[in-house]
């Protein structure tokens, strides 16, 4: 298990994971994209982005549509190298366990 | 395929298309294009499409976006900024063929030929539009819309074929409405399945 010191724990939290793989495969995305894609409630989905935000993994950028404000996320070029690295990580790990 | 990227492009698909307003949008012009053309108000319907394009992203905004959120793809844009040039190529080949059957037909066709290319003219028109839509499934990864060319080219088919009054009028009409008729079942069913998330204009 010489693996483990080297998976990053701010990706491998189970909510925060589904939300870098939701935007992973997006350019951008808004709050609701997540909530929906995610299940996560509006107020944990903002602790759990803010945790990235911190790490410099997400970007987040707050405007208004009329009325209405729109939070827009994406994911930085750090938040995707480490998403791979994270993926990559894991599948070594996993065959490795395999084998 | 990279399981990745197949999980990417399924995502991508469901979010294109689970709201059937790109049905609702192409099963209303083929509907009003059809009865502007056969009625000869082509002028008068022109302004239809811009406020089509302008409805459309209303319903977005009011009916997509607070249930499952907007998201920026990478390979629709990448597509989209293709298809734009693919079909401006494309637009030009088919006035090219167009006029030149036109002049072909003016100056050096026989009789025979010259009322052959009359009576499958439609169907040649059909051909172009059956590819046109079958490519923007390919472009929006609509999955539907592949089904729909082969449905606009045999109610192409049936205007040379089958010899009734207003054939054309009716086999269009209800290929339209079967479009618009899909994608309004699509929309209701979206709307049943997916309700507005609480916090839905965050």
């Amino acid at each position: 298990m010489s693996n483990e010191k080297e998976i990053d724990k701010i990706i491998h939290e189970p909510a925060r994971l589904k939300i870098v793989l939701n935007l992973y495969m997006v350019e951008r995305a808004d709050f609701v994209f997540l909530m929906h894609k995610t299940g996560l409630s509006k107020g944990n989905l903002s602790s759990h982005l803010s945790k990235l935000e911190q790490a410099g993994y997400v970007k987040i950028d707050k405007t208004f549509e009329g009325k209405f404000p729109k939070t827009s996320v994406s994911l930085t070029e750090d938040g995707r190298s480490a998403f791979l690295s994270y993926r990559e990580t894991i599948s070594n790990l996993l065959k490795t366990e395999r084998d | 395929m990279d399981a990745l990227r197949k999980e990417i492009r399924t995502s991508e698909e469901f979010y294109n298309g689970v709201d059937g307003l790109m049905d609702i949008a192409l099963g209303s012009a083929f509907l009003v294009a059809t009865v502007s053309i056969l009625t000869g108000i082509v002028l008068y319907t022109s302004w239809f499409y811009l406020f089509l394009i302008l409805i459309i992203r209303y319903l977005r905004n009011r009916v997509t976006h607070p249930r499952i959120g907007c998201a920026t793809y990478k390979a629709t844009r990448e597509n989209l900024q293709k298809g734009f040039v693919l079909s401006s190529v494309a637009g030009l080949v088919v006035l090219g063929l167009f006029l030149t059957l036109f002049l072909l037909s003016r100056n050096g066709l026989s009789d025979g030929a010259r009322r052959a290319l009359s009576t499958w003219l439609p169907v040649l028109v059909g051909a172009f539009i059956a590819a046109a839509v079958m490519t923007a499934g390919k472009i929006f990864l609509l999955k539907r819309f592949y089904a729909y060319g082969p449905l606009i080219l045999v109610s192409f088919l049936l205007i040379p074929l089958v010899k009734l009054e207003n054939t054309a009028l009716i086999s269009l009409i209800c290929c339209g409405l079967a479009i618009l008729i899909t994608g309004l079942i699509v929309l209701f069913r979206f709307i049943r399945s997916y309700p507005v998330l609480e916090g839905g204009h965050e």
